[in-house]
């Protein structure tokens, strides 16, 4: 998973946890103070009558005149027990409603809370829809001087809490809903907006290639970590760059100290040829020493391409160029090539194309790839060639029914000094270069060069270049 | 023939590359006097033109540097200026031949027909081998005043080898002056080899009419008979 999408998640899932714990302890908390609060006006009531036992009378004088006491009398669940468990008083509504009142219950005055459903309509009860609602009640022992003297069951509506209780319920599930929604929006803005510099860094960094290595990233923030690693990646390609222009002119130098000695030892041989002193034997002995010369200076000439890649481009000169002419003139010298190992090069069609190009290094990437074809391709076998013009490139075929090509070589081939047969490719001649450079010289032209092989059965190379209109 | 443009004057130096590649010759054109002098001295060239302001060396030190090597390359230096001093600069300097800019494309060819002559002690422009006539500057060719349709190849490699007459050239350097240096000389060479017996058939009507000769093993020759009479 991304960083980003990480992140939006670990950032949501975080704060939907924080929030929903925080309103379950809004819930929960709530309902305990509320509780606590009604527990302990149970017990104040509970306590009134408890003082008001009479032991002469053995009876709570408070409850002839509770009706008139207390607030709301109407509203209490209340059954008071005498000594003998005998209820000594029912308030009026515990004739009304129905509860569940669990007998052996610990009466040591603590809260509990109890369900009913209470099929007359009574306002103060704040039943719900069907007529249910709660009671919260506490049962007590009752004492006169350390004697007790009965016990009492007192309790009172709690619908108006439920109902409150329900509505925070509802405003907590839309305050999470409503958090959802921005938690989420938020969380991926905030990340996006985090990362972005990230992805700016990225994306140049990313076009920076040794073809403009004097580019360099733009630092957003200078304090910042990512202006940091911007910076730090700037440096770094301060010194990739200085060390590729060294690289470059280490090249150039040592290419130039080595083609001139050679091209004096090849003119001082060349000249020698004609030295009528010397014998036709010594003479083609320095006919192959002049080829083996011109390799290496050739070598060296086309290892310099390959390492001046930066300034290829603008060492071509790009002009319109008809792709079906100049595959035909290449073919006219590939043809005679092939003759001599009797191989047939069959033309299965050459559509006119017209692209920007430079002539001489483009008949050089066909003539190379026809080359190839012919060298590897065995006596009277058949190169095939196409050159189709479609969806705006120009799409040249070159196969043989050559030994073709390992599927494990293929990715290589285009690598420098690659050699798929080593004992093969000495025979052959060539530098190991030529492919290389096709692959340059096509990419130059914003083309791209793609090899499919079936080994025993042949190789395809494929060229595809932007026609213009 | 194969002749090297340094001129830092792209669109002239395009120019004259187009001009020449018309004329059947094999040209490259660089623009800055380094890179120039670097071909000049590395790689065969039959003739040089070069101008005298360049980016990074001048073409006065290039011309020097050529000779300093002993290279025994014609060179045609274009002038900008029409002045005596550059010109006197430029010939005391070992340029073969001068051309004031602006000049005109036939008068430039002359000169690069002329230089290559003066090289090869070719004494005019139409070459006659035996029974072959060669002219240079219309590249026709006839044999017993009866016209040879040569390809542009069979044209040039005929020119090398006539250039260079009485001299044995490997196949390479045909390959070299006739194609340039940007293939594969193993293919060159086989395709130097087939162009020349073709040219052969067309050049040579019996077994006993040899113009080209083959050392074997070594390279061809075309021997002037005039001069080095049997």
């Amino acid at each position: 998973m991304k960083i980003r999408s990480r992140l939006t998640l670990w950032f949501f899932l975080i704060s939907m946890v924080i929030l929903i714990l925080f309103s379950l302890a809004t819930y929960w908390g709530m309902q305990r103070v509320m509780f606590q609060a009604m527990d302990k006006e149970l017990d104040v009531v509970a306590s009134a009558i408890e003082r008001s036992y009479d032991p002469f009378f053995n009876r709570f004088e408070e409850l002839d005149i509770f009706h008139e006491n207390v607030n709301r009398f109407l509203e209490y669940y209340l059954i008071v027990y005498d000594d003998h468990e005998q209820p000594v008083y029912i308030s009026p509504l515990t004739k009304i409603v129905k509860l569940d009142i669990p007998l052996n219950r610990e009466r040591q005055g603590a809260g509990y809370t109890i369900k009913t459903i209470v099929a007359d309509r009574i306002s103060f009860l704040n039943s719900g829809p069907e007529g249910e609602t709660s009671f919260r009640l506490i049962n007590r022992r009752l004492f006169y001087r350390d004697r007790e003297v009965g016990w009492i069951t007192i309790g009172l509506s709690i619908g108006h809490i439920e109902r409150s209780m329900e509505n925070l319920l509802k405003v907590i599930l839309g305050t999470i809903f409503v958090s959802i929604i921005f938690l989420a929006l938020g969380s991926y803005f905030l990340t996006r907006q985090a990362l972005e510099p990230v992805n700016t860094i990225t994306r140049k960094a990313d076009q920076i290639s040794q073809n403009n290595l004097d580019q360099r990233i733009k630092v957003p923030v200078e304090k910042d970590e990512l202006g940091n690693l911007a910076k730090v990646l700037n440096n770094l390609l301060d010194r990739l760059q200085q060390a590729f222009i060294s690289q470059q002119q280490f090249l150039a130098d040592a290419a130039h100290e080595l083609k001139t000695p050679l091209s004096v030892l090849r003119s001082h041989w060349e000249s020698e040829l004609n030295n009528p002193g010397l014998s036709n034997e010594i003479k083609e002995k320095l006919v192959q020493d002049i080829e083996t010369i011109t390799r290496l200076s050739h070598l060296i000439n086309n290892l310099l391409l390959l390492a001046q890649t930066e300034e290829i481009r603008s060492r071509f000169e790009f002009k319109p160029v008809r792709l079906d002419e100049l595959l035909k003139d290449v073919l006219s010298d590939a043809k005679i090539l092939a003759e001599i190992k009797s191989q047939t090069i069959e033309v299965i069609d050459i559509q006119p194309v017209m692209i920007m190009g430079d002539r001489i290094r483009l008949f050089q990437l066909f003539f190379n790839l026809l080359d190839n074809a012919i060298k590897y391709t065995q006596e009277s076998g058949t190169i095939r060639i196409n050159l189709r013009s479609d969806q705006g490139l120009g799409t040249i075929e070159i196969c043989d029914n050559g030994p073709g090509i390992a599927k494990e070589d293929l990715p290589n081939i285009y690598n420098r000094f690659y050699r798929v047969q080593k004992d093969r490719a000495r025979k052959t001649g060539g530098s190991g270069l030529g492919l290389a450079i096709s692959k340059l010289i096509a990419e130059s032209h914003r083309g791209e060069i793609e090899a499919e092989s079936q080994p025993g059965a042949g190789t395809t190379f494929r060229v595809k270049i932007p026609a213009t209109d | 023939m194969r002749i090297l443009i340094i001129e830092d004057e792209e669109s002239l130096a395009l120019r004259i590359k187009n001009v020449l590649e018309s004329e059947k010759y094999t040209t490259e054109a660089v623009f800055d006097g380094e890179e120039g002098l670097e071909k000049a001295l590395t790689e065969e060239y039959d003739l040089v033109v070069l101008d005298i302001l360049l980016p990074r060396l001048n073409g006065l030190e290039i011309l020097k540097e050529i000779r300093r090597q002993e290279l025994k390359l014609p060179v045609l230096l274009l002038t900008v200026k029409d002045s005596v001093d550059d010109k006197v600069k430029g010939l005391d300097s070992g340029a073969d031949d001068y051309l004031s800019k602006p000049f005109a494309i036939p008068e430039l060819l002359a000169r690069i027909r002329s230089l290559l002559r003066r090289e090869s002690d070719v004494k005019s422009a139409a070459i006659r081998i035996a029974d072959l006539l060669v002219n240079t500057s219309t590249h026709q060719v006839s044999k017993n005043n009866v016209p040879v349709n040569l390809t542009a190849k069979e044209y040039a490699i005929l020119e090398f080898l006539i250039y260079n007459k009485n001299r044995v050239v490997s196949r390479l350097s045909i390959a070299e002056h006739v194609w340039g240096d940007n293939f594969d000389m193993f293919s060159m060479t086989n395709f130097v080899d087939v162009h020349i017996k073709n040219l052969r058939k067309k050049i040579e009507r019996t077994e006993k009419d040899n113009i080209i000769q083959t050392i074997r093993g070594v390279g061809y020759i075309i021997r002037d008979e005039d001069e080095n009479p049997e």
